[in-house]
């Protein structure tokens, strides 16, 4: 999914919950407006996707899109339906003002 | 000459992106050297290397580590690796490559910095272990080291005391070593190697030996016009890695590239001409390339005419003919009339158009026709061997055996140590390792070992397992699982390994051995024209000692207690032999320090400083040959080994020795020692004839009359013998995922990451019969079971074949340990009549472990074995596994899941009786049991090779020395 579609979709969509998984660090120098930080490299990763609520829907991006495609398939195995990924990640835009 | 370059490519070479394939290095091999690698820590800073750290990011925290050389063990090709350890916390941090490594270069594959994930792996065996409560239940408990070796040794010392050396025995999946471990053998005075080669290479290996006594090929891609591959080597396969950077060198020089391969591999893909043959065909269309060659008077009549035994077959085959070279090549061309390119067509399905340009490219390219055959075709069909001794006919007639950007035998670039101490050949040979059915067996028949066994024909007291995983590498492995089970077959079975295992669930130890840099090793591979050695040395020990600390036993140093074969051999066997008396411990005795126990330092030391050039090399840098090798990880012995065979041979080695003037053969003591070409002595080659041998003797003189000179044999997958209308299809289950390596890679998390799982490649002609999606399941049964599969429908395989790869569908059971990354857990029932049932209980999850990617597993398949239903295939001539099956393909029923896998090992042993009927045992001339010029990885005492018709066999297959007639006294 392309950014743009990324932010159109997510903006407009009640059910929604951005999640950025990169690092604290990585999180904290900028980020999607309204994410919500899940650290894909965390110690607790399986606990922390376990405590998302499955009726919502989850719009994921890190830096280059491997690390949210893997938090996708992760959420697809346990079941979650509704799980979009950034593709290519936000690396290009990181020199661009992020909304908010 | 050169291809043009291309603007884009000059570019690119003036950033260095690419290699400067303009400048022109070495003028007489064009290759690149160390230096192109020009962003690698210089070795000054090997020893203080400071980068950022990765993790800490964004953060620039500096960390300080020390570097040391060892060589990958995650396939066969010994690529170099440096290792980065962290000065801090003596932790490795990563691998990266060797610059110095003249095989690989600085690069490597996914395979080596996965190396990585082997050693941190949570699952890995930490220490020595013994089972507790019955074989295969999967109970443990830790034991010491000095346990381990107290208990085997008594075992080992008592079968020795009791003549019982054939029940010890040595059975090595990925070996190496070179010679080490056949020195510690024959030290112990027993015939106990036993390898895995009769599932992999034995094949291609028997069609170069019998065509000039060498064994493999090993290509010189880089210098090559014309390339053809019977294989993968762009991609995977044996010395993928170095030869792929070559075959592409080659390629950005201007040479084409044929692929035969009935799947799109990705290096069909990148090659010029992909030949997608039918499998078992591939001799058929080579036999039409020789002809069209010959034909078109492109063939090399120098080469030809003075290193092919041409006049022995016209002599023997064709006695009205006059013995002209002009009627040679009559007489060839007449006896392979039957092998146009369309008759080539309707075998292969490869259009007769492609098999004429493909020949006259190779014609064309003369000597620098390079070629490639390890396993593949020849390892897959019945008579695969004939691929081999088919592609080496094209190399033949082009005369390029051993030239410049030809193929040359893999023996000349393989370097031979020399050990402080060579023990003599033992006086034992045994039977289940070499029986009397197969006498030219290119190696051990070892996939029949369970069957046999289970036949009476013997038993095994203390046997070692290295590296070793037939429950699941090997075909039929429901049988091994019966027989490891067995106490009266296996009365103690030792399990040296890195990693669990499928095998090692059932064995009675399970001894903890080293990864690539845990352990020292020496090794040599023929992977272009050159010879080269390279040190594994483990790489944590090497750093103490850098830091000033003392070492005794690797072990110290390692992980856990995991230890390295090497110095476990030696403590072993001066074990064995308490106090001398059996003649073991004199072998182990310091080169040094007369009297006292040989250190590990001291056997590469004794190596190293008896390797041409290499202690020339030491002096210059004011250190010790072992010093040189701790600090570069390798050593360039000759830059280049072309057209050795060619080599005169000294005066003074002639002297006593009788010229045959008919032959040209010089001999000295029963041996040929050279021949007579060009009116000068020289080398030749070690076959009868000393040269290339179209036509051979030995084929006659042991009962194979019909395959003297190179022929083409119908598999046993042949369509011929395949009834289409019952969904009977060839099962190609033989080729190799890039990044995976048979059980070893199952857990390197890394690797696993990559590729999990093994669909059925089904071209969609195929599918369509069946309405089969992408993703829908399939039953493929086997003439001795079935499993049940997803088919993955793709226009990559050629119509009418299916294929699957044979490096996924790890199990474990809910029982047992380790490989969590990659097995699927399993449960395996047995009706105690011989049917066996598999079937998944889960696939791959996420685990807890002190690595916390465990949590983060996002693959849920960990595919399916299929090598567990596969029936044994003896090839009855070269005693290759024939990999290829059989199958049935059909829609399962409705109980049937993905996953599910049943056996009959009645039926596996009805089968291997089949199969067995097909050979035409020993002995042959003169009562032998084997040719004398064969070689054997373990050679026996000579006249051990000679059958005796009143030899009493002592009830374990073995057959001893003293029961044997002579040389002088041969059967009647």
């Amino acid at each position: 999914m392309s950014y743009d579609r990324f932010l159109e979709l997510f903006n407009n969509d009640d059910k929604g919950i951005c999640v950025d998984v990169r690092t604290p660090q990585e999180y904290d120098i900028s980020h999607i407006q309204g994410a919500i930080n899940l650290n894909y490299l965390s110690d607790n990763l399986a606990d922390l996707l376990e405590s998302l609520d499955p009726s919502k829907h989850y719009y994921i991006y890190c830096r280059t899109g491997r690390r949210s495609l893997r938090v996708c398939v992760l959420l697809t195995n346990m079941q979650f339906k509704n799980i979009y990924n950034l593709d290519d990640g936000i690396a290009k835009y990181e020199t661009m003002p992020l909304p908010g | 000459m050169s291809k043009k370059h291309t603007i884009i490519e000059k570019i690119a070479e003036s950033l260095r992106i690419i290699p400067n394939l303009h400048k022109d290095r070495d003028p007489l091999l064009n290759r690149m050297t160390e230096t192109d690698l020009d962003t690698f820590p210089p070795m000054e800073k090997w020893d203080h290397w400071e980068e950022y750290e990765a993790k800490s990011w964004p953060k620039k925290e500096k960390k300080t580590y020390t570097i040391v050389p060892t060589t990958c063990f995650n396939c066969e090709s010994a690529c170099g690796l440096t290792a980065y350890i962290d000065k801090a916390t003596n932790q490795i941090r990563k691998f990266e490559g060797n610059p110095y490594h003249p095989g690989s270069r600085g690069r490597n594959c996914a395979k080596g910095p996965a190396t990585i994930n082997q050693i941190t792996d949570p699952d890995r065996v930490l220490y020595p272990q013994k089972r507790v409560g019955k074989r295969g239940d999967g109970k443990w408990e830790r034991i010491s080291w000095d346990e381990a070796l107290d208990t085997i040794s008594a075992r080992i010392r008592k079968a020795l005391k009791e003549g019982r050396n054939n029940e010890i025995a040595y059975h090595v999946g990925r070996p190496g070593h070179e010679g080490y471990a056949n020195r510690v053998l024959q030290s112990w005075g027993i015939d106990g190697h036993n390898s895995h080669t009769n599932i992999c290479s034995s094949g291609a290996r028997f069609g170069y030996n019998i065509w000039y006594g060498h064994d493999r090929p090993s290509p010189d891609h880089a210098n090559a016009k014309f390339i053809l591959l019977i294989s993968a080597h762009l991609e995977s396969g044996h010395y993928f890695n170095p030869h792929a950077q070559r075959i592409i060198e080659g390629k950005m020089k201007g040479a084409k590239l044929a692929t035969m391969d009935p799947r799109l591999s990705n290096t069909a893909s990148m090659s010029d001409y992909w030949m997608p043959t039918y499998p078992g065909t591939e001799a058929a269309v080579m036999l039409a390339m020789v002809r069209i060659i010959l034909q078109e008077g492109l063939y090399n009549r120098d080469y030809m005419e003075k290193w092919v035994n041409w006049e022995e077959y016209l002599q023997k085959a064709h006695k009205d003919v006059p013995v002209t070279f002009e009627k040679f090549i009559d007489k060839l061309i007449d006896v392979y009339s039957e092998y146009t390119p369309e008759f080539a067509e309707k075998e292969s399905g490869v259009k007769a158009e492609t098999i004429r340009e493909v020949a006259i490219k190779i014609g064309e390219a003369g000597e620098q026709f390079a070629s490639h055959n390890w396993r593949s075709a020849a390892s897959g069909n019945l008579g695969g061997w004939c691929v081999s001794r088919c592609l080496h006919f094209l190399s033949v007639v082009t005369g390029s055996v051993g030239a410049k950007g030809g193929t040359s035998p893999n023996s000349w670039s393989k370097f031979k140590p020399k050990f402080h101490s060579v023990p003599p050949g033992q006086k034992f040979w045994n039977e289940l390792h070499f029986p009397k059915e197969y006498p030219l067996a290119m190696f051990e028949m070892s996939f029949l070992l369970p069957h046999m066994l289970k036949d009476g024909r013997g038993f095994m007291d203390t046997y070692f397992s290295r590296v070793f995983n037939p429950v699941w590498t090997y075909p039929d492995g429901f049988t091994w699982m019966e027989a490891y089970s067995r106490e009266d077959l296996f009365g103690m079975h030792i399990a040296l390994t890195p990693t669990w295992n499928e095998s090692a669930f059932f064995a009675d130890m399970v001894l903890p051995m080293g990864h690539s840099a845990e352990r020292h090793d020496l090794n040599s591979y023929a992977t272009h024209s050159g010879k080269w050695i390279a040190f594994r040395q483990p790489v944590l020990r090497e750093a103490a000692r850098r830091a000033g600390k003392e070492t005794t036993f690797t072990y110290e140093t390692n992980p856990g207690e995991v230890w390295e074969e090497d110095e476990f051999w030696i403590e072993l066997s001066w074990r064995i032999d308490e106090d001398g008396s059996l003649g073991i411990r004199k072998h182990f005795m310091s080169p040094y320090r007369e009297g006292e126990k040989i250190t590990i330092d001291e056997y590469y030391q004794y190596i190293f400083e008896n390797t041409p050039g290499l202690p020339e090399a030491a002096l210059k840098e004011g250190i010790s040959e072992l010093g040189y090798m701790r600090k570069y990880g390798a050593f360039e012995v000759e830059h280049h080994t072309y057209k050795k065979n060619e080599k005169v041979v000294a005066e003074s080695d002639l002297k006593d020795a009788r010229l045959d003037e008919k032959t040209g053969i010089y001999s000295k003591e029963g041996k040929n020692v050279a021949i007579k070409i060009d009116g000068k002595p020289r080398i030749g080659f070690p076959t009868p004839s000393m040269k290339n041998e179209f036509f051979s003797q030995t084929m006659v003189d042991w009962g194979w009359p019909e395959h003297a000179i190179p022929t083409y044999i119908k598999s046993h997958i042949h369509e011929e013998n395949l009834d289409k209308s019952k969904g009977e299809y060839v099962l190609v289950p033989t080729f190799r995922l890039p990044t995976l390596i048979h059980s070893r890679s199952g857990n390197a998390k890394w690797l696993m990451e990559i590729a999990n799982r093994n669909p059925i490649w089904m071209h969609p002609k195929d599918a369509a019969k069946w309405n089969f999606k992408t993703g829908d399941i399939v039953k493929l049964s086997t003439d001795i079971g079935y499993f049940i599969d997803k088919v993955w429908v793709t226009e990559g395989m050629k119509p009418g074949v299916v294929a699957c790869s044979h490096h996924l569908g790890r199990w474990r059971r809910e029982q047992d340990q380790g490989n969590r990354w990659a097995t699927n857990t399993v449960r395996i029932e047995n009706d105690g009549n011989g049917k066996w049932n598999m079937n998944t209980k889960s696939g791959v999850k996420p685990f807890n472990s002190s690595d916390d990617d465990s949590k983060r597993i996002f693959w849920v398949d960990g595919g399916v074995h299929q090598n567990i239903t596969h029936a044994v295939h003896p090839d009855p001539i070269s005693g290759m596994h024939c990999w290829h099956q059989r199958v049935r393909i059909e829609k399962p029923g409705p109980n049937e899941r993905y996953g599910d896998i049943f056996v009959d090992t009645n039926k596996s042993m009805e089968n291997y009786r089949e199969w067995l009927k097909m050979t035409r045992p020993a002995p042959g001339p003169d009562g032998l049991r084997r040719p004398l010029w064969f070689k054997r990885p373990l050679k026996p005492a000579k006249e051990l090779y000679y059958l005796h018709e009143s030899k009493s066999d002592n009830g374990n297959g073995s057959v001893r020395s003293s029961e044997m007639a002579t040389p002088e006294k041969p059967i009647e």
